[in-house]
């Protein structure tokens, strides 16, 4: 295997050729299948959207610096972006334990919808708040197992960790999180 | 993997760490854990408290992207590759020779003409020769 995950049958393969050539059609097809997955990543590991958005820039600005260079059958796409992705993200969490304590977050206001609105966003943000207080490495393999769905090896590869290690992390992880919201369980 | 079962034991830590959705074990895994799920009530009920777990998480809704960040990223991706310079010198290169070409047909035959022309061309011959050219042989023009 190499450094980013099994590069055969790369499905992302034809549609970066495309890219490489500067191919208008392609680079928009590829925005539309990569941008949601990294802005969710982003979203996930930072917990905050606005931040997410400047990280899902800086990943695509790497995108298009490196997709005439990219060596095709040596590294998967979407493992290579992930793993740029949650570099960036980990630039930004760095750079905010070194900043003095930010601003509190914000507050939800009650005017923006109905109450099952209200009530779905309570309960997203009692969910993301409970992935924020895992260790940063839990919190990462379960981002890139459950909502990222990358295949056990693909994570493993991201994390730069064996399976074992990822499973560990996975379970240690999901039993915190078991415990934290057991409220929401059903 | 290459054994054909799955103990309870392991089964247990797939389920703690993959969760209770078997499309999402390793692959290599997943049939074997179908059946001890099928035949185990206990592997059952490990299997439910991860998919509730699961669901709690699916409740992290992220928002999906604007379509100022989706314009802003096409903005700055690589245009289309503007024509070599090369090409460039090759289309005028064939353009300056289909030209040259041309005046110098056009010239070949003014000369050809200009020699092989008669002295003195009257006004009926010059008509005959107009009329054999353009097909025109003057029927119907009164």
């Amino acid at each position: 295997m190499n450094t980013w995950g099994k590069a055969r049958d790369d499905p992302d393969d034809a549609l970066l050729r495309q890219v490489a050539a500067g191919d208008q059609a392609a680079i928009q097809a590829l925005v539309a299948r990569k941008l949601p997955r990294i802005c969710a990543l982003a979203t996930r590991t930072l917990g905050d959207a606005t931040e997410a958005e400047d990280v899902a820039q800086e990943a695509f600005l790497r995108v298009w610096r490196y997709a005439p260079k990219w060596r095709f059958g040596a590294a998967k796409f979407d493992t290579w972006l992930h793993r740029v992705t949650l570099n960036l993200c980990y630039d930004r969490l760095r750079k905010r334990r070194e900043r003095p304590a930010a601003e509190p977050p914000e507050q939800i206001d009650p005017a923006l919808g109905a109450d099952v609105e209200l009530e779905m966003m309570q309960t997203s943000n009692q969910v993301q708040a409970a992935l924020a207080e895992l260790p940063a490495r839990q919190r990462d393999a379960i981002v890139l197992h459950h909502y990222q769905e990358l295949s056990n090896i693909d994570a493993a590869v991201v994390l730069g960790v064996s399976v074992d290690a990822l499973e560990s992390l996975l379970a240690r992880g999901r039993r915190a999180l078991r415990a934290r919201l057991q409220g929401l369980q059903s | 993997m290459t054994s054909t079962s799955l103990s309870l034991e392991r089964f247990f830590a797939l389920a703690d760490a993959y969760g209770g959705d078997l499309s999402r074990w390793p692959e290599a895994d997943r049939a074997m854990a179908r059946d001890l799920a099928t035949a185990s009530p206990d592997a059952q009920a490990r299997l439910a408290e991860g998919r509730a777990l699961d669901g709690a998480l699916d409740l992290f809704q992220a928002a999906a992207p604007s379509a100022a960040l989706r314009l802003r990223i096409l903005a700055q991706a690589p245009k289309p590759r503007a024509i070599s310079a090369r090409a460039k010198l090759v289309r005028r290169l064939s353009w300056l020779g289909a030209a040259g070409a041309l005046t110098c047909g056009v010239l070949a035959g003014a000369t050809v003409v200009a020699v092989s022309a008669p002295s003195h061309i009257d006004a009926d011959s010059l008509s005959g020769v107009y009329d054999q050219a353009s097909g025109f042989d003057g029927a119907g023009v009164g």
